[in-house]
């Protein structure tokens, strides 16, 4: 069996044509896309505009897009400058420091640069959040570590096997039925309130 | 939708999804809008799990993106047939600026261009093509006492015959070496320079200055 990067695959797909593989790789990232513009971009329709203008020029970009950096990555450098120029279209000026990637994405650290959407969206946020934490602690402890290890540790299936003293293929399972079971949880929140409306 | 399809749904996201099984999973991806959601929201799970900060948006957002897409024209991937004559672009430039610098055109010694009339031979002979005589090895510059050309009397008497200040051979030395040098470095005399000091700047009681 030989695994490969998805990314990897679906720019090649992309980078001959294949709209399919762009949506799926707009739906790998975009709410990390999102959560980067709302950083720049307090109204929520204008930052759901700068976002979805950060996926098409991501598309007008990517032929040249060699692969020397993760793709997330390199979209990532677009949404900052994509929100700097709305910014600057405005006449707001922007801020002067960037935020590092690393740091850009994790809680604590956002408190500078404090995510302005709606509250109605900042309430889904913190109730997906929660029921993730919610259904994690509710998983059997040989699926919390497995989805551990692989989300938060970001080891692959073979490590895992070894740390767990279990075969792949049971990794594997476990993995899917801790992801499954926290989907579970916050798909009625997305379907119910994910419209993007609010 | 199917377990096993969620399954590998969940291991193609972890980039752990063999070819053949990745191959069948996009086929199915592309006829299966609840699956293409599914790998929204498997990816916000994991965000959420690691702390990322995200913004959860809906369904619509992937939709509108592809309409906006739909519009444009497909990417151009960056041709790769251009690169080998950029570069041979590069290489020719950078032999013409050193075919102007350094050409043949120029005079070797002096880095000029040579007067009318007074070119060098098209071929040149190379020293290991000549024979080697005797008189080769002997010196160029006669051999001459220092007093013979420049510890002499400044001021001459009157009536006298003009002394010679230089040794002409001497002189044409010098005008090579200084040539030869401020071609190759950027230390040596300037060519047009005149080595000769004339009477009227030598100092009177100097022996032998004014060499320069």
């Amino acid at each position: 069996m030989a695994e490969t990067d998805p990314d990897i695959e679906l720019v090649k797909r992309v980078q001959a044509g294949d709209r399919r593989a762009f949506d799926l790789l707009v739906r790998r990232y975009q709410h990390r896309v999102v959560g980067v513009v709302s950083r720049y971009i307090s109204d929520w329709a204008e930052c759901q505009d700068v976002a979805q203008e950060v996926f098409v020029r991501a598309w007008r970009a990517i032929g040249n897009f060699r692969g020397d950096s993760a793709f997330y990555t390199w979209v990532h450098r677009i949404a900052i400058n994509a929100a700097k120029n709305h910014l600057v279209s405005l006449g707001r000026r922007p801020p002067s420091d960037d935020v590092a990637l690393d740091d850009a994405e994790h809680f604590e650290s956002a408190l500078r640069m404090r995510d302005s959407a709606t509250p109605e969206r900042e309430l889904l946020r913190q109730e997906i959040e929660s029921a993730v934490t919610a259904a994690v602690a509710d998983l059997p402890e040989d699926l919390r570590v497995a989805i551990t290890l692989r989300e938060v540790e970001g080891l692959s299936y073979e490590e895992i096997a070894e740390a767990m003293n279990s075969p792949i293929g049971t990794v594997r399972s476990r993995i899917f039925r801790a992801r499954d079971a926290i989907d579970q949880r916050i798909k009625p929140l997305l379907d119910e309130r994910g419209d993007g409306g609010t | 939708m199917q377990d096993q399809n969620r399954e590998s749904l969940s291991a193609w996201v972890d980039g752990e999804l063999g070819r053949d099984e990745a191959r069948f999973l996009a086929r199915r991806l592309e006829s299966d809008a609840a699956l293409r959601a599914t790998v929204s929201r498997y990816a916000l799970v994991g965000s959420c799990l690691r702390g990322e900060r995200v913004v959860p948006v809906g369904e619509d957002f992937a939709t509108r993106v592809a309409e906006r897409v739909g519009a444009e024209a497909p990417p151009r991937a960056r041709t790769r047939l251009l690169r080998p004559l950029a570069g041979g672009a590069i290489a020719a430039g950078v032999a013409a600026l050193a075919l102007m610098v350094t050409g043949p055109g120029r005079d070797a010694q002096t880095g000029s261009t040579p007067l009318a009339g007074t070119q060098s031979p098209a071929v040149p002979v190379l020293a290991s093509q000549a024979a080697l005589r005797t008189e080769d090895l002997a010196p160029v510059l006669p051999l001459r006492q220092v007093s013979e050309t420049w510890a002499m009397p400044l001021a001459p008497s009157a009536g006298a015959a003009p002394v010679e200040l230089l040794d002409p051979a001497v002189e044409a030395y010098f005008l090579r070496h200084a040539a030869g040098g401020s071609a190759s470095a950027r230390a040596g005399f300037v060519p047009y320079v005149n080595m000769v000091a004339w009477p009227a700047a030598r100092p009177a009681t100097g022996a032998q200055s004014g060499s320069r």
